[in-house]
C-alpha cells in the first residue's frame, strides 16, 4: 500500500511540476514587437510604428498624433473647402487675407526656400497642378492642352517673384497677386504635419517610433537594442527598395519621385512633380530624391526642390541648409549620394 | 523495450491508466496553450471604425466606400479588399494579408482594413519604406 502510494506521488509531482513549466512559459512576457497604427490622412497612408513602453500610453499617443495630422490637414488642404488655404485660394487677388499664424510660419519658410531655389520651390501652384489634375480621381491619362499651360506660364512669369505677399504685423495676412497664383502645399505640409505628430509623441511619453507619411519620414528611438530598419523604394520596380537604412533617431527622410503619381502618352512620362519654369513635369536628369534632415517639413521641401532643379544645382542648394543630405537616382539608373546621407546602396542588379 | 518489461511489472492497470490520462492531459493543455489567440482585423471608412472582422471565420461582406461599394473577404485566417470601383485598384491589387500590423486599403474610396496586434519583425524585415 506504502509502495503503491508513493509511485502515485511520484507521478503527482511530475505532472505538477511539467503544468508550473508550461504555464510559467505561457505567462512570461514575449519581447516586445513592433506596434504598427495605419490611417489615410493627407491623401495617403500614414503609418506610425512604436516600439516598447507602456501599451496603453503608446495606443493614447498615437491617437492623439493621428488627431494632430487631421487637424492640420484640414487648415492647410486645398481639398477642404473650409480650410485656411482654399479660403485664402478663394480670395479675390490682391486682397490682403488675414490667416493663422501656424499657416503663415509654413508660407514664410516656403517663400525662402522658393527664394533661394531661384523659383523652383514654388508654393503658388495651385492653378497649374488644377490644370495637370494629378489630385483628381480618376487621374488624367493626357496633358493639358498646350494653350492653357501657355496661358498660365505668362502670367505666372508677370509676376515679381512668387506672387504672395506676407505681412506680419499687427497680425498674419497674406496676398496672392494674380489668378496664376493659389496655394499648393503639397510640397511641405505633409512634412510639417509628420513633425508635429512626432512632437506630440514625444510629450505623450514615447520614446521609439516611426513615422511613414508616403515619401515623408520620421524617426524616434530604436527599436531597444537595435536601430529601425527602414528601404528606399526603387523608382522602377514598386516592390523593390534599392538602398536600406539602420538608423536610430533622430532622422527625417523624404523622397519625391516621378512614380508617385504619373501617366504615359504618346511614350512620356508625365509625372506630378511640376517645374514652374516650364509648367510641364519637371525633367531634370533625375528620377528619385531623397533627402535627409533633422526635420521632415526641411526635407519634405527639399526633396521637391532639389528633384526640380537636378543635380548639380539641387546639391548646390544642400548646401544653405547644414545637416541635409541626399541620394538622387539619376535616369540612366546611376545613383549618387552626398557624403553624410545615411543609408547603403542595396539595389540587386 | 526492455523499459515497457519493466514498466509494466513495476506499475499497476492503475498506474497505467493515469500515465496515459496524464499524458493526454499535457498534450491536449499544451495545444490549447500554444494556438494562436483568436486574430481580428478593422475595418474603417474615413478612419472611423466600421467593423471588426475575426479571422478564424470566412466571411466575405460589403461596406460602402466613396466611390461605391468594397468587398472585404475573409477566408483561411486572411482578409483581402476587392474594390467595385477604384481608379488604380492599389487595394485589389495588394491582395491577401494576414500578419499583425499589415493593411490593405483603398485611398480614394477611404477604406482600410488593419489586422491587429504586434507585428514581430525578423531583423531582416524592413520597418517601413519610402515611396
Amino acid at each position: 500500500m506504502i509502495q503503491r502510494w508513493g509511485r502515485w506521488a511520484g507521478v503527482v509531482v511530475m505532472v505538477s511540476g511539467l503544468l508550473v513549466l508550461m504555464v510559467r512559459w505561457y505567462v512570461a512576457p514575449e519581447p516586445p514587437g513592433v506596434r504598427v497604427t495605419t490611417r489615410l490622412l493627407m491623401g495617403t497612408l500614414v503609418a506610425i510604428s512604436t516600439w516598447g513602453g507602456d501599451e496603453h500610453q503608446a495606443t493614447r499617443a498615437v491617437g492623439l498624433a493621428f488627431e494632430e495630422m487631421a487637424r492640420i490637414e484640414a487648415l492647410m488642404s486645398r481639398f477642404r473647402p473650409q480650410s485656411a488655404v482654399s479660403l485664402l485660394n478663394g480670395a479675390k487677388r490682391g486682397e490682403e487675407r488675414p490667416i493663422p499664424e501656424e499657416l503663415a510660419l509654413l508660407l514664410v519658410k516656403g517663400v525662402e526656400l522658393g527664394r533661394l531655389s531661384g523659383g523652383a520651390f514654388d508654393i503658388g501652384l495651385a492653378p497649374l497642378s488644377d490644370l495637370w489634375g494629378f489630385s483628381r480621381e480618376p487621374p488624367p491619362v493626357a496633358p493639358p492642352v498646350r494653350e492653357s499651360i501657355a496661358s498660365w506660364l505668362t502670367e505666372h512669369a508677370s509676376l515679381n517673384g512668387l506672387g504672395i505677399a506676407i505681412q506680419s504685423t499687427p497680425e498674419f495676412r497674406v496676398k496672392l497677386s494674380n489668378a496664376s497664383v493659389g496655394l499648393d502645399l503639397g510640397g511641405s505640409a505633409k512634412g510639417y504635419a509628420v513633425d508635429r505628430a512626432m512632437e506630440v509623441l514625444r510629450r505623450e511619453g514615447v520614446v521609439n517610433a516611426l513615422i511613414n507619411a508616403g515619401g515623408d519620414m520620421l524617426i524616434m528611438g530604436s527599436k531597444g537594442e537595435t536601430p529601425w530598419h527602414v528601404g528606399l523604394r526603387d523608382p522602377r520596380d514598386p516592390s523593390g527598395v534599392v538602398a536600406i537604412l539602420d538608423r536610430v533617431g533622430p532622422l527625417a527622410l523624404s523622397t519625391s519621385g516621378d512614380y508617385e503619381r504619373f501617366f504615359w502618352a504618346d511614350g512620356v512620362r508625365y509625372h506630378h512633380i511640376l517645374d514652374p519654369k516650364t509648367g510641364y513635369p519637371a525633367r531634370s536628369g533625375l528620377i528619385s530624391v531623397s533627402i535627409q534632415a533633422m526635420d521632415s517639413m526641411t526635407a519634405d521641401a527639399l526633396s521637391t526642390a532639389v528633384f526640380v532643379l537636378g543635380e548639380q544645382a539641387g546639391l548646390e542648394l544642400l548646401q544653405h541648409f547644414p545637416g541635409s543630405e541626399a541620394l538622387l537616382i539619376r535616369e540612366n539608373g546611376e545613383h549618387v549620394k552626398t557624403p553624410g546621407f545615411v543609408g547603403r546602396w542595396s539595389k540587386t542588379p | 523495450m526492455k523499459w515497457l518489461a519493466l514498466l509494466r511489472r513495476g506499475s499497476t492497470v492503475g498506474d497505467r491508466w493515469v500515465m496515459v490520462l496524464t499524458g493526454l492531459g499535457i498534450v491536449t493543455l499544451g495545444m490549447a496553450m500554444s494556438a494562436e489567440p483568436g486574430r481580428r482585423a478593422q475595418v474603417l471608412r474615413d478612419n472611423r471604425p466600421l467593423l471588426m472582422l475575426p479571422l478564424d471565420r470566412d466571411v466575405t461582406t460589403q461596406v460602402e466606400g466613396r466611390l461605391g461599394p468594397v468587398t472585404i473577404q475573409v477566408e483561411k485566417g486572411r482578409i483581402r479588399l476587392l474594390e467595385y470601383n477604384s481608379p488604380r485598384l492599389i487595394g485589389t491589387r495588394t491582395g491577401w494579408i494576414q500578419g499583425a500590423g499589415q493593411t490593405t486599403a483603398c485611398v480614394p474610396c477611404g477604406i482600410l482594413v488593419q489586422v491587429e496586434g504586434h507585428a514581430k519583425r525578423s531583423s531582416t524585415e524592413l520597418d517601413a519604406v519610402a515611396q
